[in-house]
């Protein structure tokens, strides 16, 4: 499937630039989007599939770090190709590389043992919650989709923004996206250490506070060097209270229904940006419409804020969640 | 493992260049932003349904 997937992946962008037209473009995108998404999910459980208890958790953490550092060499690469071989080509080697990346899949021996018999009904079947683990599913699914449409509206875009409101080079964008980047990997990596120093509760509330000043904040600058610095800070907060809200959240869950709450929460995630996306062509048309664009979303984050108040109340004196992120001696 | 790693890393490099370059690209070629987030939107809907397809295909497998 993965390199299905990648071929699909390579054969559109071939497409895209051959015959670039809107038609072409539009057809191909609904596809594209599934394949770029199902990439990660696919290569997430062929880990599962090829590695054991003992190993898999450390396996995963390198597939996770590489991911980083490899997107960050991404966004370095992929700016400085743009602008010194043209879009075009940058995009040709893309798909190329891509194809070439299945060759260390073909060496990968899968477990096919695997075969599927559950049932549609069972997998959708919500009913088995209490009334705490439906408090915080409710909540965390509302919240998914608020954050997700604010960051929807400019995540997606940052090439876009660079180049409007800074007349960016495609090298520079390339490197002020690595910043930001860089900083989400950082904040992944200290988020559990620093939830552990602060609390987990006051960590995540605080960061997500700060993220709202930072969101308002890109609607004023229009220095492109404090401007990059603030994104890369929004980008690395996030990450920072993303796996620790996500922790706590998961840990409230029953084994057997985590997958389908993260699936729920990825489509709820993805409709989310889909229509933050439609929105972001409507609004940055408007005249100073960057800057009602960042307002809006920091609208977005402030409301997800107020109900990340409501979504732990219940819990902070609960035995799972004092557990969870105990303060260690070397703290 | 090794072998998966190393596609991880060049698929990544692959996914992360072409998220740079594919809007600067459309608007290169005199698309505009209501253009390219109608783009971004559809990518946004497929992954939205394949994702939760391949979750759902993920929960069977797991249970078996």
């Amino acid at each position: 499937m993965l390199i299905i997937s990648s071929v699909i992946f390579a054969t559109i962008t071939f497409l895209r630039i051959s015959f670039p037209t809107e038609q072409m473009l539009l057809y191909t995108a609904l596809i594209n989007g599934g394949v770029l998404t199902s990439r990660m999910i696919l290569l997430n459980s062929l880990i599962v599939d090829i590695t054991n208890h003992e190993n898999r958790g450390k396996y995963f953490g390198y597939n996770f770090g590489l991911f980083m550092g490899s997107g960050l060499i991404g966004n370095l690469i992929g700016g400085t190709l743009g602008d010194f071989l043209g879009f075009g080509t940058a995009l040709l080697i893309t798909g190329i590389t891509h194809l070439l990346s299945n060759t260390f899949l073909f060496i990968v021996h899968e477990d096919k043992k695997h075969h599927s018999e559950v049932l549609l009904k069972d997998i959708f079947n919500l009913r088995d919650f209490n009334n705490l683990q439906t408090h915080i599913i409710k909540i965390h699914l509302i919240r998914t989709f608020l954050i997700g449409f604010g960051a929807g509206l400019f995540v997606n875009f940052g090439n876009v923004i660079f180049k409007d409101l800074f007349n960016m080079k495609p090298t520079i964008i390339g490197v002020a996206l690595a910043f930001a980047q860089l900083g989400a990997s950082l904040g992944s990596i200290f988020s559990s250490k620093l939830s552990k120093k602060f609390g987990a509760y006051q960590f995540t509330f605080f960061m997500n506070i700060l993220v709202i000043p930072l969101i308002i904040s890109f609607s004023i600058v229009r220095d492109p060097y404090i401007f990059t610095l603030l994104y890369a800070l929004r980008f690395s907060f996030m990450n920072m209270t993303n796996p620790v809200s996500t922790t706590i959240i998961m840990s409230y869950i029953p084994q057997n229904k985590i997958t389908t709450i993260s699936s729920f929460r990825n489509f709820l995630n993805f409709i989310a940006r889909s229509l933050a996306a439609l929105m972001f062509g409507y609004i940055t048309s408007l005249s100073n419409g960057y800057s009602y664009l960042f307002l809006i979303s920091a609208i977005f984050y402030f409301i997800s804020l107020l109900l990340l108040k409501v979504l732990f109340k219940p819990i902070l004196n609960d035995e799972i969640f004092i557990k969870l992120y105990k303060k260690t001696t070397n703290d | 493992m090794r072998n998966l790693l190393y596609y991880t890393f060049f698929s990544s490099i692959a996914q992360s260049i072409y998220r740079i370059v594919f809007n600067l690209f459309l608007r290169d070629i005199g698309f505009n932003n209501t253009f390219i987030s109608h783009i971004t939107s559809l990518e946004m809907i497929g992954s939205a349904f394949l994702g939760l397809l391949i979750g759902i295909m993920g929960i069977s497998l797991e249970r078996n």
